[in-house]
């Protein structure tokens, strides 16, 4: 049973929101491949929200490859931890974001051990992939 | 005027009175409000006018009831409920108007954190339905059957089939097995029809708000939901014990004067029922969730899902937003955005239409036709 919280007065788009609670939801084996996701219309009638708000955020998830959809079986998870090398193109977007994300700190005056730090203490977070942390946070640099 | 009548008197100011109660604590007669500011002297103000207003209307009802000449009673009985009802949803107008003002010159929501809460995945979450009390009271029907097996021989023909309010017989008919048990099966229909209401309730669309304390949304859901379900199937247990010992009564050959009592005594049983199911629902609304134990929400990165800061009121968690806007007159649901036909209503328990869907207006349209035609209908028969 996963539930979703968004704020609805946030800069960030609702179905931004609804994507990265998912996604997070993967990452901390909460939702694993396989998991039927409920349908856009129940999701949005919960929320009381415009369907396409959650169409967007299930097409988004759709794209990166961690969600499909047919038609009998509604939405699912398509991917988690445990589903091996990530999809061709995934990463190098990732890597793009992670770029100014690293940069944000390191130009705020964070040491590279501080970042680094930082970055296993998120991936702590995700419960399962703790071991080899440091690998995946500083990537193949 | 008969003492009847005033029951259904009383049992709309009850009503009107139990409203606040039966909504969720967040929305003080309709309005939105933060959980930091429940306590504000103005809500407390606002509402203690609500229930002086409604308990006058009521008194000046009932006054005028008492009052009127024999002549007008039967036009003055049958319009005093809808006079009532009216007054009610003025008074309420009248009473929230307070909190809207403070709420809009204070900021109450300024700067607040809001939340919307949905599930995710999609594994069934209804609460269930109370059926032992459905089986408990079909078992007493068929023990009132046994019963009444056993006394046929022994009731009258033509058999007896309407009192008045003497309990003097003034309608009969030929006595066969359909006179005798036809309130047996009447009953029984009852019971059948409050588990399917029952069972109906169960799956209709449900909300989980945030009011404050998130983590525990799903929580208070269930709690409302668990005590309407007990509600319902122990006010149906008691309707049915009540009539089927009152109907017992009437094969013993009770009438007159005792009739009377055991008539009264089995509208006690069914206003002590309504009220429980009120009280359960009320209490359920107004406990707040025992700390601990989140259910699994996701809550945006960097915030700490449970407790918040200690021994501050919940606050920075979430409050559910401020959608005044979408609520008419803090009572109908206008939300063209919302793909849902029913939403949890505002005020008291049940659902209420979304009149900004197109197949929520046909809904409406065609209950207010049907109560019309039906009105129309009975006062054509009337004449």
């Amino acid at each position: 049973m996963v539930d979703v919280t968004v704020d609805p007065l946030s800069e960030v788009p609702i179905y931004q929101q609804i994507r990265d609670r998912v996604v997070e939801a993967i990452a901390a084996g909460d939702l694993t491949r396989g998991q039927g996701l409920a349908s856009v219309r129940s999701v949005s009638a919960e929320f009381g929200i415009n369907p396409a708000t959650v169409a967007k955020a299930y097409e988004l998830l759709r794209s990166e490859g961690l969600v499909a959809t047919n038609i009998r079986s509604g939405s699912t998870i398509a991917r988690d931890p445990s589903s091996g090398p990530p999809l061709d193109g995934v990463i190098d977007h990732w890597r793009a974001r992670l770029f100014t994300l690293l940069a944000e700190a390191h130009a705020q005056g964070l040491t590279a051990e501080a970042i680094l730090a930082n970055c296993q203490d998120v991936i702590g977070e995700f419960g399962g992939i703790t071991t080899g942390g440091n690998e995946r946070c500083s990537g193949s640099t | 005027m008969l003492w009847v009548n005033l029951i259904p008197i009383l049992l709309i100011v009850a009503v009107l009175l139990a409203l606040p109660a039966l909504s969720r604590p967040t929305v003080p007669l309709g309005v939105s409000v933060p959980t930091t500011r429940l306590h504000e002297p103005v809500v407390h103000r606002s509402m203690r006018r609500y229930r002086i207003g409604v308990l006058a209307c009521g008194v000046v009802v009932v006054v005028a009831l008492v009052l009127v000449t024999p002549g007008a009673a039967a036009v003055a009985d049958n319009a005093a409920p809808f006079v009532l009802l009216v007054a009610g949803g003025a008074i309420f107008a009248w009473a929230r108007r307070p909190i809207q003002r403070a709420k809009a010159a204070g900021g109450w929501y300024d700067g607040v954190p809001v939340r919307i809460i949905a599930r995710l995945t999609d594994e069934p979450r209804r609460v269930p339905v109370a059926w032992p009390w459905y089986v408990a009271a079909a078992g007493v029907v068929a023990a009132g059957a046994v019963v009444g097996a056993a006394l046929y021989d022994r009731q009258p023909d033509p058999y007896p089939t309407h009192w008045n309010f003497s309990g003097a017989a003034d309608s009969s008919s030929v006595k066969s097995p359909l006179t005798v048990f036809a309130p047996l099966v009447v009953l029984l229909g009852v019971v059948v029809f409050m588990a399917v209401v029952g069972a109906l309730v169960a799956r209709m669309p449900e909300r989980r708000y945030a009011d404050g304390d998130p983590e525990n949304a799903e929580r208070r859901r269930v709690a409302v939901q668990a005590s309407v379900q007990s509600g319902l199937g122990l006010l149906t247990l008691l309707v049915t014990l009540g009539a089927v010992a009152l109907q017992i009564a009437i094969w013993s050959g009770t009438s007159g004067g005792s009739l009377v009592i055991a008539g009264v005594g089995f509208s006690v049983l069914v206003a002590a029922g309504v009220l429980i199911l009120l009280v359960r629902i009320a209490r359920a609304n107004s406990t707040p969730a025992p700390p601990g134990d989140a259910l699994g929400t996701l809550t945006p990165a960097g915030e700490t899902p449970r407790g918040g800061g200690a021994g501050r009121a919940a606050s920075s968690n979430g409050e559910s937003p401020d959608d005044d806007a979408c609520w008419r007159a803090g009572i109908f649901y206008v939300n063209p955005d919302d793909p849902s036909i029913w939403v949890p209503k505002r005020m008291g328990v049940g659902w209420t239409i979304n009149f900004g869907r197109p197949a929520g207006v046909v809904i409406a349209v065609v209950t207010v036709l049907v109560i019309t035609g039906l009105v129309v209908v009975g006062l054509l028969q009337q004449q």
